[in-house]
């Protein structure tokens, strides 16, 4: 989808649910892969997603003012929700509990299950996923975004809203730490 | 490492992002919603609009008059003016520059009639000051001559009516006019009125009214107000003024016997 017809679609989406399915559909699986890459928990991950998806239903009125594409906005709300999680004490998915029915909550879904199976089975992931995790948050989200997401420093500059150079040297700095973890 | 999705986790979230309050709000309130998007800034950009009138229209303009008045009262061409009984008319502001018209006070006018004012008693005057606004000061001074309309046929005819009824004390016609008419021509060629001379009285009545860029004098009312009416009766001249509003002769007199008065004087 190029950019003028997502701002298009954005616009729509401001009071057709329709519109919005459709930029759903196009962006859950990024948000929710990068956010379980970034926390390495299934029920995390779920819970960061359904709140970066409140949060944007909610801004979206104010996309059009961003000159970045939709997901690029989605990783920015995806990042800082992960921030919040791991900031307070206790992460409390306000929107969504509100809006679900708890009774589809409590009895855990067998896809779930199965995503934290394979998760589980992810050895080498959760591994380097522990080093990770001790670095910054800064170079943590550099380093998913660039070798787990594969995204290109210019896009990792529009999620971040920083330089190209200074990813380019976030991400430098950002191995050279984790580097010397491994070791 | 392989794609992991919670397909059950996609569709509940999606199921519940499109039944969440944001759609209904906005589904029930769009008709509001619409109205308001466009009523408040349009509300927004009328109340500007109006403010901007009233400040431009009453609050500043008001503040300039107030400054131009100041520089005019305080230029001395001006305060003698006054002092001599002027009084500012009129002020208007255009191009940077304020014009000021001062007449004399009314009242002073009616108080002077012509033949005191041919005398060189005492003279009133009227003049027409212009201000630079930014340099705050009096640039020029013009004397403003009083203003007389040509007589018109109609005031010409009132004025001999009004001479007539007022040498035969008539009574104002209740009558129709052209019957009262018929009845001061017959009484006039009986008594043998003689109009020699109907002259407009000049007035200072005027306004500045904005032109091309400047100021033009023009006078309030197009028609005169009063006539000085020089007439023979019976043998004798008389100088009448008339008051062509009220519709009576203000003052009158003999003009002979001030002539006979004048000459035996000058013989002793």
């Amino acid at each position: 989808m190029d950019l003028r017809a997502e701002k298009e679609l954005v616009k729509k989406a401001q009071r057709d649910p329709e519109a919005f399915s459709l930029l759903y559909e196009d962006n859950y699986s990024k948000i929710f892969s990068y956010v379980l890459k970034r926390t390495a928990n299934v029920e995390i991950a779920q819970d960061v997603t359904s709140e970066t998806f409140f949060k944007a239903l909610k801004n979206i009125k104010r996309f059009s003012w961003k000159n970045i594409s939709l997901s690029c906005w989605l990783y920015r709300i995806a990042s800082n929700e992960i921030v919040n999680y791991f900031r307070k004490n206790k992460y409390k998915c306000v929107s969504f509990d509100k809006i679900a029915e708890p009774s589809s909550f409590l009895t855990p879904q067998t896809d779930v299950m199965e995503a934290e199976d394979e998760l589980k089975k992810q050895k080498e992931f959760l591994e380097i996923h522990q080093k990770i995790s001790q670095l910054p948050d800064i170079y943590q989200k550099v380093i998913v975004l660039r070798f787990f997401e594969k995204k290109m420093v210019k896009e990792i500059s529009e999620i971040l809203g920083k330089k190209e150079g200074t990813i380019k040297s976030l991400i430098h700095r950002g191995l050279e730490k984790l580097r010397k973890l491994v070791k | 490492m392989p794609k992991i999705e919670i397909p059950s986790h996609k569709t509940r979230l999606k199921k519940a992002l499109i039944d969440w309050k944001y759609y209904k709000k906005n589904k029930e309130g769009w008709f509001f919603f619409g109205l308001k998007k466009f009523w408040v800034p349009a509300g927004a950009i009328a109340v500007i609009f109006v403010i901007s009138v009233f400040a431009i229209n009453f609050i500043f303009p008001q503040d300039t008059f107030a400054k131009v008045k100041k520089i005019a009262l305080e230029d001395p061409q001006i305060r003698q003016l006054i002092s001599e009984g002027a009084t500012i008319k009129n002020i208007e502001i255009t191009n940077n520059k304020a014009y000021v018209l001062l007449t004399p006070k009314e009242g002073l006018t009616e108080k002077k009639d012509s033949v005191e004012a041919k005398n060189g008693k005492e003279k009133l005057r009227g003049a027409l000051a212009e201000i630079e606004i930014k340099e705050k000061r009096v640039s020029k001074i013009e004397e403003v001559p009083p203003y007389a309309a040509p007589l018109s046929q109609s005031e010409e005819e009132k004025t001999k009516r009004i001479i007539t009824e007022s040498e035969f004390s008539l009574p104002k016609a209740p009558e129709p006019e052209g019957n009262s008419l018929m009845a001061t021509r017959e009484k006039e060629e009986e008594k043998n009125i003689e109009i020699e001379k109907i002259e407009p009285l000049p007035t200072y009545k005027l306004k500045l009214q904005k032109k091309d860029g400047g100021v033009e004098i023009l006078p309030e009312k197009n028609e005169n107000e009063s006539v000085r009416v020089i007439y023979r009766i019976d043998g004798e001249k008389k100088e009448s003024q008339i008051d062509l509003i009220k519709e009576r002769v203000e003052k009158s007199k003999i003009l002979d016997q001030e002539e006979d008065i004048k000459k035996e004087s000058e013989d002793r």
